[in-house]
């Protein structure tokens, strides 16, 4: 027998015995003491359990299901490559390629003309920082955002922003310039002397740092970028293709950046992608560099499918004119928000959104983490920032570009009764659980599934 | 807390309204004129112009593929080139392609947020497969992201150790580490960890550089101009020998050789030694979906990432289901269609050859990676030249080495008519040097 065949016969248990022991310890007790079913399909805003439960997809992975799942029109490009030419093999050229490429020139700014594919949005981020230093020589400096997210691979780990995830690896130095969200006084104070590469941003601050910055921002990062040669990399990775309300959230400001990241939501959901887009300029200093290489700014992008998953995306963001449809469905859902920051002061601080990027700052971790649970109990899942050692962890709410009105009615009716429900425990509670967050990877694992009520085993 | 009360819905219920929600999107998508593969009508151009890519134009036009079979692929023009460049997997096995299209119409990407089967199932086999200790697998997006994922392991586990080891001139990778340890210098000026290197000619001096302050020693078991048996076994045991007591995290590369590819599931099979990590690359999503792997001992892993926040490392699409299927079928086909073998019959017709032809040229299989080492960079690029003048597709030469690699799956047939080609080639090149 298999182990494909094995493994269609194992029960949650011994799925997630196998997780444990052969994938990831920690996430295979999360899934367990969080009461996960095992996932069998998805659909359009749903996700459906092997035990017949479903589940509204306002997690969205962080922005990847802008079209939905198993939208259709990307699911028939991907199965069609398959069947003809999967590969892109080295010499040749696939059709889907340029097809990809013909739709971003179509949308992108004009002067971003130049395209490095890869795999994933941190490899992408890495070209974006080879590009950078290459054409602009001498620079060493990079500025970046305070919470701002780029990849996690070794490379990238040196633009991130979120200390938590870097700090055992690679602390900051003093080549890097850390800004405080929305503040283009702060950048134009670290470009000034004409020492930065590049100043990375991301046009809406992402991920459990959710943040609209102010209208005047990207306009004076941009300026301040012009007038010292310093490169502007908009890392629209979260935000592009309409997540914002716009095609790409720089067009909010009318800022056009020299080198733009894409990812997520151009996999249609499907197959990982990423496109590094640049300007001739920036593309013809870096093979001016004496550090330039041939093949320095190459991706890794081996797969048709991807290729086409992502040509198809933008065809039907832009039919369905989905940006616009952030804008206008996803009125009622920031304003929902809105109202249950209003209505329940004692646990949500503000709650930030631009189109369908929206979210709620939380008080503390543990209220992220109970309501991210109550809503779940209600089918509802969230993007949960898995980051219980912030002050304020924004939870997200990311629905596809297709959701319907009633389903976002839908959501906010159980968020009312979830935060109710929340408004019931004592204070006590609250930092208790804060507390317990905290420490919940070095707990004994069995007290962690005691303490969620489980009657799963930790055998791994 | 389990989700409930509101989610009872049984499966065949969902599935029916699934059903209908179908139809609705269905009847929404279809506009005018958006046949899905359309696309521009000179593609060749499209991507020339827009593609960053520094190749030295051939004078050749770019072949536009219509159809991949195998080592074959068809072209819109009605020629049929043979893939020796790609060295993958193929991509029309039915059962794997069947694997990763079923998969594909359930879930492809995932929020991650329920549990995976398929991931279970991707990350048994690959312990199955894998030898000794190495039990724990990091899946990610391409080999060259799951190399970089070492190199972060070895950071992780040693903060103040500055530097990677590795032999100069050979692929690491296109990520930032990866491209710094294959030339010999640091490509970001802030990188977490430098690169320490030996120069190609004398691997075996990569023992003696290891010491406190390196932080991982990253090596393929074989690569183009390093035959598998280069390094002998007790260089092997003496590194690993020499990694424990250092504290060095011993990585070996298999993104180009492995699973099959030298003849033997794997190459560290032929070493005689466990490493610390094994890295896999996109052979395992059968070149159709982008997957790499890190298969790590639960030790090794431990020490960075256990009992810490599981998104400490990791990415948006990491351990995807599609990706998931993907490396159980791949596995499954490797083992159960005994592909090794097939690469083996391949080394021999290729070492036949090698023993035939009586020209400048050096020419080396290990299953079937083979290389042919010319006398300079020139005569490389020539013999490139001869090949694609006979259909046969090669990536651009590395000074002077071509390599070929045909996909695990290629039929016989095309596999010999590969070598045939090369055959004529090298005669051609060694007419042309002779009139030089």
């Amino acid at each position: 027998m298999s182990t494909g065949t094995a493994v269609a016969a194992l029960d949650r248990q011994q799925v997630l015995t196998t997780l444990g022991r052969h994938w990831n310890p920690t996430a295979a007790l999360m899934l367990a003491a969080t009461g996960r079913q095992l996932e069998s399909h998805a659909r359009g805003s749903e996700v459906f359990a092997e035990d017949g439960s479903r589940a509204l997809d306002f997690a969205g992975s962080y922005g990847v299901f802008l079209v939905g799942h198993q939208n259709d029109a990307v699911r028939s490009a991907v199965l069609d490559a398959l069947e003809t030419a999967p590969a892109l093999v080295p010499g040749t050229v696939h059709p889907a390629t340029a097809d990809l490429f013909t739709q971003l020139t179509e949308i992108l700014p004009a002067g971003l003309s130049e395209f490095s594919l890869g795999c994933s949005g941190a490899e992408i981020s890495e070209i974006a920082l080879r590009a950078a230093y290459l054409a602009r020589p001498g620079r060493r400096r990079i500025v970046i955002v305070a919470g701002g997210y780029h990849g996690k691979t070794l490379g990238a780990l040196t633009v991130l922003g979120q200390h938590e995830h870097r700090d055992d690896f690679t602390p900051a130095d003093d080549d890097l310039v850390i800004v405080a969200p929305g503040d283009a006084r702060a950048v134009r104070e670290a470009v000034r002397a004409g020492d930065v590469a590049a100043v990375y941003v991301e046009p809406v601050l992402g991920g459990a740092y959710l943040r609209v910055p102010p209208a005047d921002f990207m306009p004076e990062v941009a300026a301040a970028c012009r007038d010292t040669g310093t490169l502007l990399v908009a890392d629209e990775i979260q935000t592009g293709f309409g997540r914002t309300g716009r095609m790409f959230a720089v067009e909010h400001s009318g800022v056009e950046p020299d080198i733009m990241l894409l990812s997520k939501a151009l996999t249609g959901g499907f197959v990982p992608v990423a496109v590094a887009a640049m300007t001739e300029e920036v593309l013809a200093g870096a093979r001016r560099s004496p550090q330039w290489y041939p093949g320095v700014l190459d991706g890794t992008a081996v797969s048709a499918l991807s290729m086409a998953a992502a040509a198809a995306t933008i065809r039907e963001v832009r039919e369905r004119n989905l940006p616009e449809r952030a804008e206008t469905v996803g009125r009622a859902l920031r304003e929902g928000l809105k109202w249950a920051v209003r209505k329940h002061p004692r646990h949500l601080v503000d709650a930030p959104g631009i189109g369908l990027m929206t979210g709620l700052r939380t008080r503390n971790p543990s209220v992220e983490n109970l309501i991210s649970m109550q809503m779940a109990a209600r089918g509802i899942h969230l993007g949960h920032s898995l980051n219980e050692q912030m002050d304020q962890p924004v939870l997200r709410f990311y629905p596809p570009l297709t959701v319907s009105a009633a389903d976002i009615e839908r959501v906010l009716a159980a968020l009312d009764e979830s935060l109710d429900w929340l408004d019931r425990r004592p204070a006590w509670l609250m930092r208790r659980i804060s507390s317990l967050l905290r420490r919940q990877y070095r707990l004994p694992p069995p007290l962690v599934l005691k303490l969620m009520h489980s009657d799963l085993e930790v055998n791994w | 807390m389990k989700p409930s009360g509101l989610s009872e819905t049984g499966l065949s219920e969902a599935v029916a309204s699934e059903a209908v929600a179908s139809e609705a999107v269905a009847s929404e998508v279809v506009l005018p004129g958006t046949g899905v593969a359309a696309g521009p009508a000179d593609p060749a151009a499209v991507v020339r112009r827009h593609l960053i890519r520094d190749r030295e134009p051939s004078g050749r036009p770019v072949p536009v593929v219509a159809r991949q079979r195998g080592a074959r692929v068809e072209t819109r023009d009605g020629r049929v080139l043979l893939d020796a460049a790609s060295g993958g997997f193929g991509g029309a096995h039915p059962r794997v392609r069947a694997a990763i299209a079923d998969q594909a119409r359930r879930v492809a990407l995932s929020s991650r947020i329920l549990v995976s089967r398929p991931l279970a199932g991707a990350v048994a086999a690959l312990a199955e497969f894998c030898p000794g200790p190495l039990s724990v697998s990091y899946l990610c997006n391409s080999g060259d992201e799951a190399l970089d994922s070492a190199f972060k392991l070895a950071k992780g586990t040693h903060p103040d150790r500055p530097y990677a080891l590795g032999i100069r001139g050979e692929d690491f990778g296109a990520l930032s580490h990866g491209r710094s340890l294959g030339r010999g210098s640091a490509v970001l000026p802030g990188a977490p960890l430098r690169p320490r290197t030996v120069p190609a000619e004398a691997p075996e001096e990569l023992l003696a550089r290891v010491d406190e302050s390196v932080a991982a020693v990253l090596i393929a078991p074989a690569a183009p101009g390093r035959p598998l048996g280069r390094l002998p076994l007790d260089w092997w045991v003496a590194l690993r020998e020499r990694c424990h007591r250092t504290g060095t995290l011993l990585v070996v590369d298999e993104r180009r050789t492995g699973p099959a590819r030298l003849g033997r599931p794997l190459g560290t099979g032929a070493l005689g030694i466990f490493p610390d990590v094994l890295v896999l690359g996109e052979t395992l999503g059968a070149d159709a979906v982008p997957v790499g792997v890190s298969v790590m001992t639960r030790a090794v892993y431990e020490r960075v990432y256990g009992r810490r926040n599981p998104s400490l490392h990791g990415s948006t699409f990491g351990a995807n289901p599609l990706s998931a299927a993907a490396v159980s079928a791949v596995l499954d086909a490797v083992v159960s269609d005994d592909l090794a073998a097939r690469q083996r019959e391949f080394e021999q017709a290729a070492r036949r050859l090698g023993r035939e032809q009586a020209g400048s040229a050096e020419l080396h299989a290990d299953g079937s990676l083979l290389w042919v080492r010319t006398r300079a960079p020139g005569a490389a690029r020539r013999l490139a030249a001869e090949l694609a003048a006979r259909d046969v597709l090669v990536r651009e030469p590395a000074a002077d080495l071509v390599t070929l690699a045909p996909p695990l799956t290629a039929e016989r047939e095309d596999t010999d008519q590969i070598l045939d080609r090369l055959a004529e080639a090298l005669k051609a090149l060694d007419t042309e040097e002779t009139a030089r």
